[in-house]
């Protein structure tokens, strides 16, 4: 398949010694820039997404209520043995007489609708909006750039790897470049485009830190789930600011009615006597256990 | 000697990280700090840039609780001019009319920071606390019982709820708060040792003498815990003896198992149990002052016990 004569001698991975020199000028008008004009691309796109950042909007009280009583019932669940019977079943019947009320619901009056529809809160298309403009922030420069690249430098070999690379990478460090027998440590420029984007992660987080927004990783991602409106982040946002919290409440309220109350205290005469080794056994029989409600 | 910055910084760094109020210390380190503008300093350099206003802050508060308002004032202009519109530096200002005295100042300050965010809960205990130190006791329970709606899991609101409604001799809501206290953390005892007394008070002498007896599992030789046993069955075994002599046999049972479901027998040793405690932990020498200290609750660890003491205790013990 080689047309080159010297083929039969080549260790498998190399291709054939191929003499070529690229002008230093590409070096210094085409490398360097290209790498440079992502560095500082990247770094403005994280100043600005700074400025895009939305102030969380502040938490209704309502919301803190909805949430709290649940966090309330779920500790009551994990430790109603330390109360009192009486004061337990107490609880109970009050919570769930308000959980079935939906009393504690942000939104009472519409707590028999279901799950809201996400469109109809304006706190998540708030959080959609935010989502899909970071986005752009993100998708407009690489977009940009790599029509720059195509335009001004496509067919371009940029760099040599110093290091020998099997034939598979060809199509990821030749993308752009159709001669089947180049070594495949000829980087194009286009490919050189990629190597940055995802390399160099590492030099924006030594400026901006680790949680830096500058990478254009995420934008990928962002760019294949255009059509799936927004990406996987987002649509958690979405899920759970658009909680049922109705049906929440009604399991909460379930796994109340279904707690099997032992009151912890019940033996601790037994316990405390064996504890600082009094013996119990005058005593064991007697104790008959049933706490007065 | 002065003590050099880095010394002064770690030292106040200890005070904010334990949670301690330790004003009086906190000024007295801080203020030279402040004074001679070495903090100014400090914000410049990239270590401590960060941790200047956080001094600044912690400072402020130690100053105003030790009524020093020129240091007070010296910090708040400082965070004011760096931060105008933090809600954090403006409830700061918020404390110092309320350490002055001119609650209403400070309420309208408050009030004007919840327009922004009517759920700051930082800013909303604030309010409460100025409320407190203000109105009348019924309005203050109210309007922590409507705090405590929101924030149920809140356990400083449920303590001062607690508090409130003890000082109006409510027992029974006392008690609700502090089973409260107890779900949201079930290992800490002060709050067993609390519902015990409060059960006591109420006249249920035996779930009281349960919840005594789960602070001296908890906390190992509790003395408040076994003096609360102690007073428990005592009390029990005296009711238990009237019942026995003066009532007939069927009605001996039915009031007995009213007043308490555990046996003379149980009673008894919990009692013997009790009184071996409470005089061993008077007699051990060694360490006793430490003893007290981390074990009962109110005990100044600086008064060696005299033997004046021992003696009244044993006496009591003896009844």
């Amino acid at each position: 398949m080689n047309s080159l004569t010297n083929v039969g001698f080549n260790f498998p991975f190399y291709s054939v010694d191929q003499n070529m020199f690229l002008d230093p000028e590409i070096r210094n008008w085409v490398l360097f820039p290209i790498m440079l004009v992502m560095i500082l691309v990247g770094i403005v796109r994280h100043q600005i997404s700074q400025l895009f950042v939305a102030t969380p909007k502040p938490i209704t009280l309502k919301a803190h209520r909805q949430q709290n009583m649940l966090t309330r019932a779920g500790l009551l669940i994990q430790n109603s043995k330390y109360i009192p019977k009486s004061s337990f079943e107490g609880r109970l019947i009050d919570y769930t007489k308000a959980f079935e009320s939906g009393d504690y619901l942000e939104f009472p009056e519409n707590k028999d609708a279901g799950a809201p529809n996400p469109m109809s809160d304006p706190k998540v298309l708030d959080s959609m909006m935010d989502g899909l403009k970071t986005q752009m922030l993100g998708i407009i420069p690489q977009t940009l750039i790599m029509g720059w690249i195509q335009f001004f430098f496509s067919g371009f070999i940029l760099t040599k790897l110093p290091f020998p690379i099997g034939n598979r990478f060809k199509s990821m460090l030749q993308d752009g470049i159709k001669t089947p027998n180049m070594d495949v440590r000829w980087v194009s420029s286009i490919s050189f485009y990629f190597l940055n984007l995802f390399g160099l992660n590492g030099v924006f987080s030594l400026f901006l830190g680790g949680n830096n927004s500058a990478s254009g990783v995420d934008d990928l991602q962002a760019m294949s789930n255009m059509g799936a409106f927004g990406n996987q982040n987002q649509n958690n946002a979405a899920a759970a600011a658009i909680q049922d919290y109705q049906k929440l409440f009604l399991e909460a309220k379930e796994n109340l009615e279904l707690v099997h109350y032992r009151f912890d205290l019940d033996q601790i005469d037994q316990t405390v006597l064996k504890m600082y080794n009094k013996n119990p056994s005058s005593s064991s029989s007697a104790i008959k256990n049933k706490n007065k409600a | 000697m002065k003590p050099s910055f880095a010394n002064s910084i770690k030292l106040l760094d200890s005070y904010r990280k334990s949670g301690e109020a330790k004003a009086v210390e906190t000024v007295q380190t801080g203020k030279p700090l402040v004074e001679s503008g070495k903090i100014k300093e400090a914000k410049d350099d990239g270590n401590l840039m960060h941790i200047a206003w956080t001094l600044y802050e912690q400072i402020t508060i130690a100053a105003l609780i030790t009524c020093d308002f020129e240091l007070a004032t010296t910090c708040i202009n400082a965070l004011t001019i760096k931060f105008p519109k933090s809600t954090r530096v403006k409830k700061l200002v918020g404390m110092e009319f309320e350490a002055k005295g001119q609650h209403n100042q400070a309420l309208e300050k408050y009030n004007e920071l919840l327009e922004i965010d009517p759920s700051n809960s930082v800013i909303l205990k604030r309010k409460l606390a100025t409320l407190l130190s203000v109105g009348e006791a019924l309005e203050a329970i109210k309007s922590l019982v409507k705090y405590i709606d929101i924030f149920p899991n809140d356990s400083d609101a449920w303590i001062k709820l607690c508090e409130l409604y003890l000082n109006e001799h409510m027992y029974a809501q006392a008690a609700f708060c502090v089973e409260e206290l107890i779900i949201l953390a079930p290992s800490n005892n002060y709050y067993y040792l609390k519902y015990a007394e409060i059960q006591y008070t109420l006249g249920n002498v035996d779930t009281a003498l349960s919840y005594y007896l789960k602070v001296t599992q908890l906390s190992r030789d509790n003395l408040h815990g076994f003096y609360g046993v102690k007073l428990c069955t005592g009390r029990l075994l005296k009711e238990l003896d009237r019942i026995a002599s003066s009532e007939t046999k069927k009605k001996v049972a039915t009031l007995s198992s009213n007043l308490t479901s555990r046996s003379v027998e149980t009673l008894n040793s919990l009692d013997e149990l009790a009184t071996e405690r409470i005089l061993h932990c008077y007699s051990s020498n060694h360490g006793v002052v430490e003893k007290l200290a981390s074990m009962s609750i109110g005990t100044d660890p600086h008064t060696p016990i005299s033997p004046a003491s021992k003696k009244v205790v044993e006496e009591w013990l003896k009844l």
